[in-house]
């Protein structure tokens, strides 16, 4: 019998051991506190703005162990930076607004104007939806901030923009090319969707009367839920799309939601929620990163986390999502757990400036690495205050 | 899958009671030692399900799991262990002891009584706000009864239908399995 026993035990404990190794790995993630997760934002802010240029470009991609800078440049993710700096103005941090002026700057610098719609201009004279989007949301947020009503006629021009990138069932074309004078046809971008869905949320928000703006997003907002991810192809669906959290969560405030929507939202807290537990299983010991592999980046982490706030405060007015609220919120705060803990705090830099506040995978950072945590915890920091106890 | 009959189904999957009729009925011994060593079985896998139930919780917290991450853990070994019964009908054993106390410990007791699928299924279920130990415990204790039964019932004579009936239930072990998998993966 005892034999007999202990093998049954062994094959146990071997069992328990690949699981661990594997699929049952611990989740370590501990809620931050808020101190921590102010702390965090204003050092990711601190690092967008420490090393922005003169000419408003923030420091694209650095690379740690080379202590080198990258060339390159994107439009898109400098809208994307710019717009989480005001998002941090608009929560009431106004801190960094200078930093979000210079990047505004060079957008405004860059527009591209035509049959009353104006976007950004690449520099091959294409626009991108997505750049123009997150410009929209840029000058929302900055309103938010500053109550300076200056942009608004831009901001009209720019959702004529979007407008005219649309297509009739709801879909957005993410490419207007000067040579066909107009939209290339069949060509769209699983990100810029969902960013001029968010955009055209902020501006029917912004601007209740007109009634294009909450049109335009019903239709993206029922493309989104019902075909974009069979349409366009896009695998494992629903693809985890923080920007169409965005937008939805504006949209549940605006009108009411059609059981798709609901579903596809109920489908992305789900997908945002498994994404986040898995990473949290993935410490930063040899052991782990060889059976569950490396954590993810700080845009990656933080465009879940982005996604989890936008669909907490989506189920804050959506009663048909109000169950999934408890559960949400504990994912969030797991997410921002990690990157509070992934961030690179002045000690572990070894003096190096440009990586103070960054968060690091392989030894490469992107400043949408920032802006994606900030903007993160920023909603985060929304879910905390909510559960804190007001004195 | 919360109602009652639900949580029955799925702990009578992941506890077989046909695989251990077919592997009890391989036992030596008389009609009384099979029924000593069964109740002494019944008596483990009962207090080791309890435990499991009612320390979820705790166990939980301490392995650091969420109870959806657990669900996916469970799942794996409930295919893993239906498949091998969908194959065989029931598990291999070695170094069967003669007396009936100790055939009561092993193997009736552990792993079969008290088996890993039937015990993460436990716990998964346990863990979950909406079922909770009590439940689970009402659900697991007439599945192991129902194993009991089979297992005094069980002649060796019959031992190709027991067979056949576990391979069925392992073949519902993989389909529980499976939607343990999809549901831990599909939850927030």
């Amino acid at each position: 019998m005892l034999r007999g026993l202990a093998v049954t035990l062994a094959v146990w404990a071997l069992g328990f051991a690949v699981l661990r190794l594997t699929i049952a790995g611990p989740e370590l993630c501990e809620p931050p506190s808020p101190t921590a997760v102010e702390a965090s934002i204003s050092a990711a802010a601190t690092w967008l703005s420490a090393h922005q240029s003169a000419d408003g470009r923030f420091l694209y991609e650095y690379d740690r162990d080379a202590r080198a800078a990258s060339p390159e440049y994107n439009e898109v993710r400098h809208a994307g930076v710019t717009t989480s700096l005001y998002q941090l103005a608009a929560a009431g941090k106004p801190d960094y607004l200078d930093t979000a002026e210079r990047g505004l700057d060079r957008m405004l610098g860059r527009l591209l104007r035509r049959d009353g719609w104006a976007a950004i201009r690449e520099d091959d004279g294409t626009a991108k939806l997505g750049s123009t989007a997150l410009l929209v949301a840029a000058l929302v947020f900055r309103r938010e901030a500053t109550g300076d009503l200056r942009y608004d006629p831009l901001l009209a021009e720019l959702g004529r923009f979007l407008l005219a990138m649309q297509e009739p069932n709801g879909r957005m074309l993410a490419y207007w090319s000067p040579a066909l004078g107009g939209p290339i046809p069949d060509l769209t971008s699983r990100y810029y969707t969902g960013e001029a869905f968010w955009a055209l949320t902020l501006l029917a928000r912004t601007f209740p009367h007109e009634r294009e703006w909450l049109d335009g997003a019903r239709r993206v907002a029922r493309y989104l839920a019902e075909e974009r991810d069979e349409a366009e192809e896009l695998e494992f669906a629903p693809w985890p799309d923080q920007w169409a959290a965005y937008g939805f969560a504006e949209l549940a405030r605006l009108a009411p939601l059609s059981e798709s929507e609901v579903a596809y939202l109920r489908s992305l807290a789900e997908r945002f929620g498994m994404l986040v537990r898995f990473d949290a299983q993935r410490g930063e010991d040899d052991v782990s990163t060889l059976f569950r592999g490396e954590g993810a980046r700080g845009a990656g982490l933080g465009t879940w986390v982005e996604g989890l706030g936008a669909l907490w405060r989506a189920a804050s007015v959506e009663t048909r999502l109000a169950d999934l609220r408890p559960a949400i919120s504990e994912r969030a705060l797991c997410g921002a757990g990690l990157l509070v803990a992934r961030q690179t705090a002045a000690e572990e830099a070894e003096g190096d400036a440009r990586a103070v506040g960054a968060w690091f995978r392989s030894g490469v950072t992107r400043m949408d690495d920032q802006q994606h945590a900030l903007s993160a915890l920023l909603a985060v920091l929304e879910i905390l205050t909510e559960a804190e106890p007001q004195e | 899958m919360t109602a009652y009959w639900e949580l029955a189904v799925v702990l009578a999957a992941a506890v077989n009671p046909a695989a251990i009729a077919a592997a009890a009925s391989e036992l030596p011994g008389s009609r009384a030692s099979r029924g000593q060593a069964v109740a002494i079985a019944w008596a483990i896998g009962a207090g080791m399900t309890a435990a499991a139930a009612y320390g979820a919780e705790r166990l939980l917290a301490g392995l650091e799991l969420s109870h959806e991450t657990f669900r996916i853990a469970a799942g794996a070994v409930l295919a893993v262990t239906g498949t091998r019964e969908t194959w065989r009908g029931s598990p291999p054993l070695s170094s069967v002891p003669n007396r009936a106390w100790e055939q009561g410990v092993y193997p009736l007791g552990l792993p079969l009584f008290a088996s890993p699928a039937g015990l993460m299924t436990a716990v998964a279920l346990a863990g979950h706000p909406e079922v909770g130990p009590a439940k689970t415990l009402g659900a697991a204790l007439p599945v192991l009864a129902a194993a009991a039964a089979a297992a005094l019932a069980a002649r060796e004579r019959h031992q190709g239908l027991w067979r056949a009936a576990a391979q069925s239930i392992g073949a519902l072990a993989v389909a529980v399995g499976v939607a343990f998998v999809v549901a831990g993966i599909r939850s927030v």
